[in-house]
């Protein structure tokens, strides 16, 4: 997501309480994505998810007046989620065996909810690293690692050369500073190309 | 609430250790945190490794964004409307969904902005040529028997019927004598084609644009089964001793003999099926299998997740697709433009779209600009379409925020 100086966030949060829409929605932007990765797997159910985030949103934005800093709402989102999800779990007239295990962890201890914010908001932590990659280098990031696709395709899709992609991967493998995300993105050959820059 | 302070300090902690920007202090912490208990070990151990945390950031990115804030912002509009007072915030919020489809343009930041939004860079490397008009769709489809032969059918005709010796046209001209009667055979109509089809046991059907119908030369037995890949409308012959059904994805339809409409196009959500006449039963073939019992004027919808719901619907909507006209009654945009995109032969990146709902009626054999034309005029976006130089035979509608 976008990097956002500590001035704007001022400037978000305080026209977010005096209802500005647009910054409602940036705001949405911000935490929509974590917040169905945290809730998909607990109901098991992608849509499901999808309903709960939109309600816990609605909420944040009926309750706009009353928080106090941006990280306010990020607890305030989770804590809802959260009790989107138990609710719903209860509610189900039928579960399957992952609900069922869900519903009696989160009756029992916070340890679920925990380790599933912790893995959402690493991959969020992540996700912003690879916003800010360059326009290109990220496009070709993101077709290599989340898409799955080789060179001659993205070479295909952007329409540039083979050339142009194995260079913008390798600035991405560059980059990024994660260890886990450059190999995503390498293979072997252009990784021992890189250890040969290493060592000269 | 302690406990979010604590899954943010971590993921904090172990976003640095990932990235190796970690001070000492902070290691220790990080090293004190995963010793103190065995699962939070096991949380470390299992999570963040490459192929793991890859599959888990795929999962992360496929969040359909345009559906959740859909959800939201219709929330939200519902309040406003149930308080007069609020009509300048309405209209607001009215505009924001527009402004959404920009964001999101804006905020995928991935290839798909690369190719809508070309800088002057990437315009060298990607020349788009616009594309005045597409004609509408006709009778066009391709018959394949089980052996790979393809036939291209006539343009003139409306249709092919399966006899006991042969496969002719509705008039009767010869297209196959004597076909292998135990074959499978597959009905297919490309983009902007549709085509009718008599079975062998006398059931029509109607097969909309990009759908595919396989089913065999002669029914025998207790079951007549076909499989339906896309829309089309079916008037089963009655046989009290043979079922009739038809599968698609994740779901069966099973009849004696009635009239009835399924829409199952794989880039859709929903599969949705209607009733006209008689009674259906609509299975959901899914791991955890459940069924309605449909009554005429009732229609089902079997989403992805496996929800099967039965409400009443408008019959005449959903099969004036076969009567020639695009009948869209509060029909979100994006269903619209993928309906179109299946007759006029167009490519579309439906996430890009925003959801409005629109009302009208369109007849179905005016040329796109005129269609579009329609389209601008009641929704207030304008449309372009292009060609894809780089692959040649893409033609591809974009939306144009203003």
């Amino acid at each position: 997501m976008t990097q956002v100086t500590l001035k704007d966030q001022e400037h978000l949060f305080e026209s977010f309480k005096n209802g500005d829409e647009k910054s409602f929605a940036h705001i949405f932007d911000i935490h929509y994505r974590s917040l169905c990765y945290f809730a998909t797997p607990i109901t098991q159910d992608a849509l499901q998810a999808e309903d709960i985030v939109a309600d816990c949103m609605y909420k944040l934005w009926q309750q706009r007046a009353t928080f106090k800093t941006l990280q306010n709402i990020k607890a305030f989102l989770y804590i809802s989620c959260r009790n989107a999800c138990l609710n719903h779990l209860r509610n189900l007239k039928r579960r399957n065996s992952a609900q069922e295990l869900y519903l009696s962890q989160l009756e029992s201890s916070e340890d679920t909810i925990l380790y599933q914010i912790i893995e959402t908001e690493v991959l969020s932590l992540l996700d912003d690293e690879i916003e800010s990659l360059p326009e290109k280098c990220r496009a070709v990031f993101k077709l290599i690692y989340i898409d799955n696709k080789k060179t001659d395709e993205i070479a295909a899709i952007l329409g540039i050369s083979d050339k142009t992609v194995r260079g913008h991967k390798a600035r991405a493998i560059e980059l990024l500073k994660t260890q886990l995300l450059k190999k995503g993105v390498s293979s072997l050959i252009l990784l021992a190309f890189l250890f040969l820059i290493d060592a000269s | 609430m302690e406990t979010i302070e604590t899954a943010l300090r971590i993921s904090y902690l172990i976003n640095a250790h990932l990235r190796g920007t970690i001070s000492d202090i902070e290691e220790q912490e990080l090293q004190k945190w995963l010793t103190s208990k065995a699962d939070n070990r096991a949380h470390f151990d299992s999570t963040y490794q490459q192929d793991i945390l890859q599959q888990k950031m795929q999962d992360y990115q496929h969040v359909d964004k345009a559906s959740v804030w859909r959800k939201t912002s219709d929330k939200i509009q519902n309040e406003l409307e149930q308080q007069p007072k609020n009509k300048n915030l309405r209209q607001l919020f009215q505009k924001i969904t527009t402004a959404a489809a920009a964001v999101l343009l804006l905020s995928l930041g991935t290839y798909y902005i690369l190719l809508r939004q070309p800088d002057t860079q990437q315009q060298n490397e990607i020349a788009q040529t616009e594309i005045a008009d597409l004609p509408a769709g006709t009778n066009r489809a391709i018959l394949t028997l089980e052996n790979g032969q393809s036939i291209d059918l006539s343009e003139q005709e409306t249709g092919i019927v399966m006899n006991g010796e042969s496969i002719t046209y509705k008039d009767g001209s010869p297209i196959l004598s004597r076909p292998e009667e135990s074959q499978t055979l597959t009905l297919h109509t490309p983009k902007g084609g549709r085509y009718e089809l008599t079975l062998s046991d006398g059931t029509k059907v109607w097969l909309n644009a990009a759908s595919t119908l396989r089913y065999p030369a002669r029914f025998n037995g207790q079951e007549r089964r076909v499989q339906l890949d896309g829309e089309a409308y079916f008037e089963v012959a009655h046989q009290s001793n043979s079922t009739f059904k038809v599968a698609s994805s994740v779901q069966e339809v099973s009849v004696l003999g009635t009239h009835f409409n399924v829409k199952a196009y794989t880039d859709e959500p929903l599969i949705t099926t209607t009733l006209l006449e008689g009674s259906v039963r609509v299975i959901n073939t899914a791991a955890q299998a459940s069924s309605a019992l449909l009554k005429p004027g009732q229609q089902s919808t079997l989403s992805s997740s496996g929800q099967l719901k039965v409400s009443t619907a408008s019959t005449e909507d959903a099969i004036a697709w076969k009567e020639n006209i695009f009948v869209f009654h509060h029909t979100g945009l994006q269903t619209i433009l993928l309906e179109l995109s299946r007759w006029y032969n167009f490519n579309i990146d439906i996430h890009t779209i925003p959801n409005n709902e629109l009302y009208g009626e369109i007849p179905k054999d005016l040329p796109l600009s005129e269609v579009l034309k329609v389209l601008s005029d009641i929704s207030g976006y304008r449309f372009k379409l292009i060609k894809d130089e780089t692959t040649k035979e893409e033609r591809r509608l974009l939306l144009i925020n203003n």
